[in-house]
């Protein structure tokens, strides 16, 4: 799991953020230091569950899937117009 | 881009994981339904509301009407392949060169060729067009 940060130097130690949650935050004085020190309060609100890994389902079609899958119509829209389509082939 | 007719719709929309990593390979930018396809979904939901009021569907009335708002509202976030004057006259162009096929299977094999794009659909459909 990754996530991103932002390290940068702040009055003479580094400072290491994660992006989106100002609140967490931690400093050092060095940047190896710092990133390691986030990682750990990273790691603590994974383990308290403040911080999740939440997957956004993707626009178009990806956003649409299986919104329907409790509808018993559906499938026999799809089927009607097939059937529809069969019917009117012409040479 | 990629143009999904209205029976791969159908499975995206009903979830089936076999068509999931289709999609998914494609970008959404890359995503089209022919406006054919949207035409058959939207008519498929008003039968379904008629027959609702006349107590044979399988849904509700209200069921059906919320699905048919549902839908529209869904569909209306994809990116349509529209049926243009110059798809309606390849289309003529292929009736009059005998081209089997219905008129939709036509109308959006003439979009997809107007506008260079590929269709995937499910491939024992692709019989009932020929030639094209």
């Amino acid at each position: 799991m990754t996530f991103p940060v932002i390290v940068h130097p702040l009055n003479g130690q580094f400072e290491a953020k994660l992006v989106g949650a100002p609140d967490v935050r931690v400093t050092a004085s060095t940047r190896q230091e710092a990133l390691a020190a986030l990682e750990l309060a990273i790691a603590e609100r994974l383990d308290m569950g403040e911080l999740v890994a939440l997957e956004v389902r993707a626009g178009g079609l990806g956003g649409l899937f299986g919104k329907y899958r409790d509808d018993p119509t559906l499938r026999e829209i799809c089927e009607a117009a097939y059937q529809e389509r069969d019917a009117d082939v012409r040479q | 881009m990629k143009v999904f007719d209205t029976d791969i719709l159908t499975e995206i929309l009903a979830g089936n994981p076999a068509y999931f990593e289709r999609i998914a390979n494609v970008p959404v930018d890359q995503q089209t339904v022919p406006i054919v396809a949207v035409e058959e979904i939207v008519r498929g939901r008003l039968n379904v509301i008629r027959q609702a009021e006349a107590g044979k569907g399988r849904i509700t009335v209200d069921q059906a009407y919320t699905l048919f708002e549902k839908t529209l509202e869904d569909l209306g976030k994809l990116k349509v392949l529209s049926f243009t004057a110059e798809g309606e006259r390849l289309f003529q162009e292929w009736r009059e060169k005998k081209i089997k096929g219905s008129a939709h299977d036509l109308r959006i094999a003439a979009s997809c060729v107007v506008n260079s794009v590929t269709l995937v659909t499910r491939n024992h459909r692709d019989s009932r067009i020929s030639q094209v």
